[in-house]
C-alpha cells in the first residue's frame, strides 16, 4: 500500500501515467504525483518547488547546527560558519539575530536569496576583518581634495 | 571608457589608484568589468553576478566588488551626489 508523501499528492500507477500523460504532467506542476512501478514509488515535482524544499533543506540544517553551537556557547569556533571567529561578540549578536530573521522572510517569501545575500555579506564581512590593516584604511576618513579620477 | 551609461563618477585616493592602475597591468578585463559596474550600478546585486558584498557590522556602509577570486575592491557611494569613493584596492584577505 502506498500512502501519500505529500499530503496532497495523487497516486497513479505507471499505465495510468502511460495512457495520460499530458494530463498527469500538467497536474504535477501544481500538485505532486506518487507513480507506483512495481514495488518502486516514484514523484513528479514541479522543480521549481523541488529547488525551494532543496535549499530550504539546506538551510534548515545550517540554522539548527548553528542554534546548537549557539546554545552551547561554542560559536566563536562554529563548524558551520569557521569565518564567525573574526567577528567580534556585537557584531556575533547581529549576525545571530538577522540569520533568524532572515530565514524566517525566506520561508514566508520562498525567497532563499535573501538567505544567501546575509551569508555571503558576512562571510565577507569577516573575512576582511582578518585583515586590520585593511579595516584601518577602510574606516579612515579622507578630505574631498584628497580624493582623484580614476 | 565609452559610456553613455555612466550615472556615477569614481574618485580614489592617490594610493588607490597607483594600487588600481598597478592592479589593471595584471587583470585589464576584470578591472574594466569593475570599472563598469561602478560607473553603472555600483548598488545593484542582480547586476553584479554575485560579486557584489555589502559589508555588516562596524563596516556598514562599505561595499565589496569581487574582482576576481584573488583581489578585491572596497568601496562607498555617495548617492545623492553619484559619486563611488574606492577605499581600498587589493588582494582577497
Amino acid at each position: 500500500m502506498v500512502t501519500t508523501v505529500f499530503g496532497e499528492d495523487i497516486i497513479i500507477n505507471s499505465s495510468e501515467l502511460r495512457n495520460n500523460q499530458k494530463r498527469w504532467f500538467e497536474r504535477a506542476y501544481t500538485n505532486p504525483i506518487t507513480v507506483r512501478f512495481g514495488a518502486k514509488h516514484l514523484a513528479l515535482l514541479n522543480r521549481e518547488k523541488v529547488g525551494y524544499m532543496l535549499k530550504a533543506l539546506v538551510y534548515v540544517e545550517k540554522l539548527v547546527n548553528y542554534c546548537r553551537e549557539v546554545s552551547k556557547g561554542q560559536e566563536a569556533d562554529s563548524m558551520v560558519f569557521p569565518w564567525i571567529k573574526y567577528l567580534n561578540d556585537v557584531e556575533r549578536l547581529e549576525f545571530y539575530n538577522e540569520l533568524l530573521s532572515t530565514f524566517n522572510e525566506s520561508i514566508n517569501t520562498n525567497d532563499w536569496s535573501l538567505m544567501e545575500y546575509l551569508l555571503n555579506d558576512w562571510e565577507a564581512t569577516a573575512e576582511t576583518q582578518r585583515k586590520p590593516e585593511i579595516v584601518k584604511e577602510l574606516l579612515e576618513e579622507h578630505e574631498t581634495k584628497e580624493y582623484v579620477s580614476l | 571608457m565609452s559610456g553613455s551609461s555612466i550615472k556615477y563618477k569614481i574618485k580614489l585616493t592617490r594610493k588607490q589608484k597607483r594600487k588600481w592602475e598597478s592592479l589593471k597591468q595584471d587583470i585589464p578585463e576584470s578591472l574594466e568589468k569593475c570599472q563598469k559596474f561602478l560607473e553603472e550600478t555600483p548598488l545593484d546585486r542582480l547586476k553584479s553576478s554575485g560579486k557584489l558584498k555589502k559589508l555588516k557590522g562596524k563596516l556598514d556602509g562599505i561595499l565589496q566588488y569581487d574582482v576576481t577570486d584573488k583581489a578585491r575592491v572596497w568601496y562607498t557611494v555617495d548617492s545623492q551626489n553619484q559619486i563611488v569613493y574606492i577605499k581600498y584596492v587589493g588582494p582577497h584577505p
